[in-house]
């Protein structure tokens, strides 16, 4: 008898123990989504941040004083947008969560790395481009 | 305004629009949208030069234009490469890639550039640059080229 309410009593114990292992995931999970929720929400914030300053960036494309001056900046930034993209990827389970929101991030990120090759190329490798510049004489001459 | 285009802008035309599930069917239309009925100065105020203008006539100028076949608006549309001429109201395309898709590409390379504004110079002198009526032109057109 006294083996039987020890076993009762075990078993109960045990299936408490597992009920609790159990809520302790649904815990988890539900922390999880919260968090992922967070995560999308900062990206969405970050997408339409960089978004804003892609437009702005588009105003200063003539300008080789302010263009020279942020294009460092430019370039920083970019470099860790791409190893968050990356970082992000790397995780098979959160890029499945987050497909949608990080190819909208791709997308203005690959916009501001256009947006810094056109200055880098304008301002900076264009004027020392000798066969780019003989390029262009010949083209000016040619409508004299 | 003259508008013209080299035989290399003919060719990617021609190769973006091969097959209907590339999706880029209605570049020339998207293409017409963005010029037709434009003064210079609005095509100049909306697009980007590529290369300073100081003491040129000419200035390579790149615009961005919508893909309505994949309806991604112009950050992932297209990117048109062509040479201005303020005095002589004269536009040549040089070339267009898109951004996404088959053929999507991230940007050209110099190498590319030189290549572009080489055909250019070849094509003008031969006088064989061909002309595009912009307010009509059609993917027909080019096709038949």
């Amino acid at each position: 008898m006294h083996t039987q309410v020890l076993e009762k009593i075990h078993e109960i114990e045990y299936t408490g123990k597992t009920f609790e292992e159990e809520l302790h995931k649904i815990f988890e999970v539900q922390q999880l989504k919260r968090e992922l929720k967070d995560i999308k929400k900062n990206i969405k914030d970050i997408t339409g941040r960089i978004g804003e300053l892609n437009e702005s960036l588009f105003s200063i494309k003539n300008d080789k004083e302010e263009a020279l001056e942020s294009l460092r900046k430019m370039k920083d930034l970019f470099l860790h947008i791409s190893s968050l993209i990356a970082e992000i990827k790397e995780s098979d389970y959160l890029y499945s969560q987050l497909s949608k929101e990080i190819n909208d991030f791709e997308i203005e990120a690959s916009q501001l790395n256009e947006i810094i090759r056109d200055l880098q190329f304008k301002f900076v490798d264009s004027p020392k481009d000798k066969e780019l510049q003989q390029i262009m004489n010949k083209i000016n001459a040619q409508f004299e | 305004m003259k508008y013209y285009c080299t035989s290399y802008f003919v060719r990617t035309i021609k190769t973006l629009t091969s097959k209907k599930i590339f999706k880029y069917n209605s570049c020339i239309k998207d293409i017409k949208a963005e010029f037709a009925s434009k003064s210079l100065n609005q095509i100049i105020q909306t697009s980007y030069s590529l290369f300073p203008m100081e003491n040129r006539k000419f200035s390579i100028m790149k615009i961005r234009i919508k893909n309505s076949d994949q309806k991604v608006g112009k950050r992932g549309g297209y990117r048109l490469i062509f040479l201005i001429n303020e005095e002589k109201q004269f536009i040549a395309f040089l070339f267009l890639y898109p951004k996404t898709g088959r053929f999507g590409k991230e940007n050209y390379d110099n190498p590319e550039l030189k290549e572009f504004l080489n055909t250019f110079i070849t094509e003008y002198e031969g006088n064989t640059l061909i002309p595009i009526d912009i307010n009509n032109i059609t993917l027909k057109y080019f096709k038949s080229l």
